[in-house]
């Protein structure tokens, strides 16, 4: 996991040691650093702030049931990652129609891209284009785009190829282009 | 629209901060998880089939229900879904009787696999394969769409596995047996489809979707429905009617002589009288997840077989398998390994650099005491597919590497073994690229390998 590889303590292969063997205060100090990061995947990916928190105790749950599978201390950050991406999979919501976390930045308005728009403009129809996205495609594209998660990461991650991967960027790429130019053409 | 600008976009509108508190909240939720004061919300057994399976009990009591078979069109002379009567003298367990979903549903154009379904075994990309006994080979190449359902392409070989050419294209594709030398069996989502001419051309034989259908013989069969209920055919799969079970079945397998057993999430059961009745052969403590499990079944005869579970998804490390073998005809089950690893002591390493693998795709019964396996390790090696002989049903394995630079999924992996040859039969790539198909064979328990077909599926 190149983005966020930590350098691996001898403290934290312990942790995970000691967390496998049964230690619930070992897996919290173990999984506590990574679940902001986690969150703000869910929260792209879900796009609802409630949802996204679900996501992640979701996943929570289910790593400390699962945490005697963990053989590598080295993955346990993409491990972690790799479960909330799951939950995301089956949030019920999976839309961006209640999506909270989104603020918008009007500091931006004016640059080239908002020529017409200003930035709260921009945003809703950005919010919009994400939501016609299947949640395969969206996870790919925030991924990949957003967080720059390698396309190999990505497909290790979701448990796809990474022929999968570079198709669902590259439908999910041309969808969102397509419907972003077409609403951006019906708001001049 | 190039790339930059929708990074651009997303970066300059997408604001992904964690509300104040948010830390705090999920370290304190962590806390309680360690402690067991919280369950996981999704739980493993379908509450609506549970439902509607208490309501129609209610149904039956009152003898408001009568039990509808369906009779495909092609034999009947009638239109698709013409209902006929029971046959007189058929007899069934009268209770508790599954639901009325337990019948397959109407047949859609194609499985809807969006939302809560995407992750079910209908729904799920998979590779499978099976020899006659003349040797004539089936492989199907199961994929997911972009639109969301699964189309299957059926390969067929009459050369040993050197060349193979499609003999049918349609819906997902979840079992594939063939009942003699001549007859065989597929079933998709939408159909079971049968040729009685070894797998040359195929004709609808039962028009609506099933899940696994398992032949005794070329008259009495047990099926697996789409709501995880057992059926029963005495008609060679022209109708279907629902059998009690004391669990949920998500696999079967059925011998001639009228041994059958059947296993899901909480357990397997047994039976000896063609699967009309059933008794339970062992309960799990911890019941599996029904959508993200595939189960396989399999008996070489009445006192050997092993069943595996394994996840339907394979995203790193979160789910294992869990393998249950028998040599006593399931009066025990041993469970050689549940934590979600195959121990490989003596041979090459899977995830973590720890001895072991933790997704196995398939597994065959060589013979009595014999089992052959076959498994990718998605997370740290990718590229090779394992073969993993055991010669004392699973106790101990000896994995070795069978074939390096494959794209595949673990589940697009399917295994036969016959006559002293274990076969594997891989798909993978995809994408953007094209789909890849190797045929492996080794007579010598997997030491050495020769790949009669390797090349790009055909088209």
């Amino acid at each position: 996991m190149s983005e966020t590889a930590p350098q691996l303590s001898h403290d934290q292969a312990t942790l995970v040691e000691r967390a496998r063997a049964g230690d619930g205060d070992a897996f919290v100090e173990l999984v506590h650093p990574l679940q902001l990061t986690a969150y703000r995947w869910a929260a792209a990916i879900v796009g609802d702030a409630h949802e996204a928190q679900d996501a992640v105790q979701e996943a929570t749950i289910r790593a400390w049931r699962n945490i005697h599978k963990l053989r590598d201390p080295d993955t346990v950050g993409a491990w972690y990652r790799s479960i909330v991406l799951n939950e995301c999979r089956r949030s019920r919501s999976g839309s961006w129609r209640r999506m909270l976390p989104f603020g918008l930045d009007r500091a931006g308005a004016g640059t080239a891209h908002a020529q017409s728009h200003d930035a709260f403009e921009i945003g809703v129809v950005v919010r919009q284009v994400l939501d016609r996205l299947s949640v395969d495609h969206r996870m790919v594209l925030v991924l990949h785009h957003y967080f720059d998660v390698s396309l190999a990461d990505i497909a290790e991650q979701l448990g796809v190829p990474l022929g999968t991967v570079k198709s669902r960027l590259s439908r999910a790429g041309e969808q969102f282009t397509r419907a972003y130019a077409a609403a951006t053409k019906e708001t001049p | 629209m190039s790339v930059e600008p929708i990074r651009t976009l997303l970066r300059r509108t997408l604001r992904l901060d964690p509300p104040a508190g948010m830390d705090m909240q999920l370290r304190d939720h962590a806390m309680r998880v360690v402690r067991g004061e919280i369950e996981p919300r999704h739980r493993p057994v379908p509450l609506r089939t549970v439902a509607l399976s208490a309501a129609v009990l209610a149904l039956v009591a009152a003898g408001s229900v009568k039990l509808v078979q369906e009779r495909a069109f092609h034999s009947a002379g009638g239109p698709p879904g013409s209902a006929t009567p029971p046959p007189p003298g058929a007899s069934f367990t009268p209770q508790p009787v599954p639901s009325p979903s337990a019948l397959p549903s109407a047949s859609p154009l194609a499985q809807d696999c969006a939302g809560d379904n995407a992750a079910t075994e209908q729904c799920a990309p998979l590779g499978l394969f099976a020899l006659s006994p003349a040797g004539v080979g089936l492989a199907v190449d199961t994929i997911a769409t972009e639109q969301g359902t699964t189309t299957a392409s059926v390969l067929r070989s009459t050369s040993g596995g050197r060349a193979w050419s499609v003999v049918w294209r349609g819906a997902g594709v979840t079992d594939l047996q063939w009942i003699d030398s001549s007859h065989t069996v597929i079933v998709s989502s939408t159909a079971v489809l049968e040729s009685s001419d070894a797998g040359a051309t195929w004709h609808v034989l039962f028009p609506r979707g099933l899940v696994r259908l398992r032949f005794a013989s070329p008259s009495v069969g047990l099926a697996v429905s789409v709501d995880h209920n057992l059926l029963r055919t005495s008609d060679g799969g022209h109708s279907f009617a629902p059998v009690a079970t004391p669990l949920q079945a998500e696999a079967v397998d059925v011998l001639p002589d009228g041994h059958a057993w059947i296993a899901g999430p909480t357990g397997i059961a047994a039976s000896t009288d063609f699967g009309r009745t059933w008794s339970s052969q062992r309960v799990f403590a911890s019941p599996y997840a029904v959508a993200d499990w595939r189960v396989h079944l399999h008996f070489v005869d009445d006192q050997h077989g092993a069943v595996l579970y394994r996840s339907a998804t394979t995203a790193m490390n979160q789910d294992g398998v869990g393998f249950y073998a028998t040599s006593d005809g399931g009066r025990t089950w041993t469970a050689e390994f549940t934590d979600g690893f195959v121990p490989n002591p003596t041979g090459e390493h899977g995830a973590g650099g720890a001895p072991g693998f933790d997704v196995v795709p398939e597994f065959a019964v060589p013979s009595a005491g014999t089992v052959f396996m076959a498994t990718i390790d998605p997370v740290k090696n990718p590229t090779r597919l394992f073969g993993c002989p055991s010669a004392d049903s699973g106790a101990h394995w000896n994995c070795l590497t069978a074939m390096t630079g494959i794209d595949a999924l673990p589940q697009d992996v399917a295994v036969v073994s016959r006559g002293g040859k274990d076969w594997m039969v891989s798909f993978g790539g995809g994408g953007s690229s094209p789909r890849t198909m190797h045929v492996l064979v080794s007579a010598d328990g997997g030491a050495t390998w020769s790949t009669p077909y390797s090349g790009t599926v055909p088209r």
